[in-house]
């Protein structure tokens, strides 16, 4: 009997030799990945809602390779600041920024006395990701970890860092600065010439600098405040309203030739892009004596009351 | 020859299952480590041990509940009395500008809070990589030493943090 099992068993080693051997070499290999598996040390970091690199806007994230960089760039040019390294600081600005927001570092100085009055703590929010532009909200504040908040509040400065990616060099402006195009559109009639110089892109708004030449003897409103919609950017599907129109509004008196920047809430990673301004309400008075209580009259004189598009 | 070869794959096998049954071993001796959190009642857990057993503690919360946490520590380490281990978890440039030594810390620690603590967090902030707590004191014995206090944090990693706070 017992010979008998001994040679079943042997039979079946014969057999199944190779397939035994097999499914215990596999077992093996399983049980010492399992163990090596076990026995790696992976270091966890606490979890945050804090993700400075992840876009507000639309989650988007900002490259890898660049959060680094970006994350030195900016402290960087806030250790200067708080240190009172102007020149340092300033020299750290894209060309562009320096040229269109701060020409002299006089006024910059101004700036960084205001903002950075103390020694200053900071964080950073990505905010939009547009191609390799990227904006992040930079939160700056009272040192609280060195004050525990001692006779304060919570308060903080915001604004918006822009970092431009030019192949690989990164670009730093401040004050959510984006950009200037030269548009170069002119309109003329018989009473004035309209020419767009230029326009400055900012993370919300654009700004067009006008030149506005009246060509007639008679005094030329363009704004004064007392319609609705008298200077509009046109975009594919809607208009937006001027902000913060001159005191005195746009006037042009016989011969004269003003300058104007006409600023509009566009932001940078919108979709619509401006198409066209628009002049709502231009009025080619008799006289204008900017009065309320004489408005209707002189409208009721106008020499010419009519809009005009200028194509962006 | 034939015997040879049976004897050869007898001694693989013989081989596979002795490291089998050795990483097996490993692995269970591994598991029955008793738990870092099981501290034998009849010795005094170490510093070492009791970090271990809070970073794991920390592990399985979340953000707020970790700073209360973290302010809770401080708490308990001036309820014991143990007002070195609080003052060193102060930051730095704070303990520089309101307390330059121990002994302040020590001086107004016992002026302001009462023996007897009980906390009400009201609400925890983040702004970035700090948090503000905020903490209700009140004392059960002494309604006149009721009040809010802030507590600004900064997490390094697990069990690593400095804090400071209002030192009014």
């Amino acid at each position: 009997m017992r010979a008998d099992f001994i040679l079943k068993m042997k039979d079946f080693w014969r057999k199944n030799k190779t397939k035994i051997i097999i499914a215990l070499l596999i077992w093996l290999v399983i049980v010492i990945i399992n163990y090596i598996l076990k026995n790696i040390n992976v270091e966890i970091t606490p979890k945050t809602t804090y993700e400075p690199h992840t876009a507000i806007m639309d989650d988007s994230n900002v490259p890898e390779k660049l959060q680094n960089p970006i994350e030195e760039l900016i402290s960087k040019y806030i250790n200067y600041c708080n240190n009172k390294e102007y020149e340092n600081a300033y020299n750290m600005l894209s060309y562009d920024c320096k040229n269109q927001l701060y020409p002299n570092i006089e006024d910059f100085k101004t700036y960084i006395d205001s903002v950075f009055d103390e020694k200053k703590a900071y964080y950073i929010q990505d905010y939009s990701n547009e191609k390799d532009t990227y904006i992040y909200s930079v939160c700056i504040f009272e040192d609280m970890l060195a004050t525990g908040l001692t006779g304060s509040e919570v308060e903080y400065y915001e604004e918006k860092f822009v970092i431009r990616n030019n192949n690989g060099n990164l670009e730093l402006s401040i004050r959510e600065y984006i950009g200037k195009q030269d548009v170069q559109n002119v309109y003329e009639d018989e009473y004035m010439k309209i020419s767009i110089e230029n326009m400055v892109q900012t993370y919300e708004n654009q700004v067009y600098t006008v030149k506005i030449t009246n060509r007639c003897e008679y005094p030329i409103v363009l704004a004064n405040g007392s319609e609705a919609k008298e200077i509009l950017l046109g975009l594919k599907n809607e208009s937006r309203n001027v902000k913060d129109l001159p005191r005195g509004g746009i006037v042009i008196y016989e011969n004269q030739t003003k300058t104007y920047e006409l600023k509009f809430t566009k932001f940078f990673d919108e979709n619509e892009t401006a198409q066209k301004l628009i002049f709502n309400a231009v009025r080619v008075l008799n006289s204008y004596s900017g009065r309320e209580e004489l408005r209707q009259k002189e409208l009721d004189n106008a020499v010419k009351l009519y809009s005009i598009e200028i194509e962006l | 020859m034939k015997n040879k070869k049976t004897i050869l794959t007898i001694m693989v096998i013989c081989i596979i299952l002795v490291i089998i049954i050795t990483l097996i071993i490993l692995s269970i001796k591994k598991d029955n480590k008793p738990e870092p959190n099981v501290t034998p009642s009849n010795r005094i857990e170490t510093a070492e041990e009791k970090n271990t057993r809070e970073i794991e503690e920390l592990k399985g919360m979340g953000e707020t509940s970790r700073m209360q946490f973290y302010v809770s520590k401080y708490i308990s380490y001036l309820e014991e009395g143990d007002y070195e281990s609080a003052y060193n978890l102060l930051y730095d440039e704070f303990k520089q500008n309101y307390f330059k030594t121990q002994e302040e810390f020590t001086t107004y620690v016992k002026n302001k809070y009462s023996d007897i603590i009980t906390l009400d967090y009201e609400k925890t902030e983040r702004l970035g990589p700090y948090y503000v707590v905020t903490l209700n004191f009140k004392d059960l014995i002494n309604d006149t030493k009721n009040y809010t206090q802030l507590f600004v944090l900064k997490e390094n990693g697990f069990n690593d943090f400095v804090l400071s706070f209002q030192a009014e």
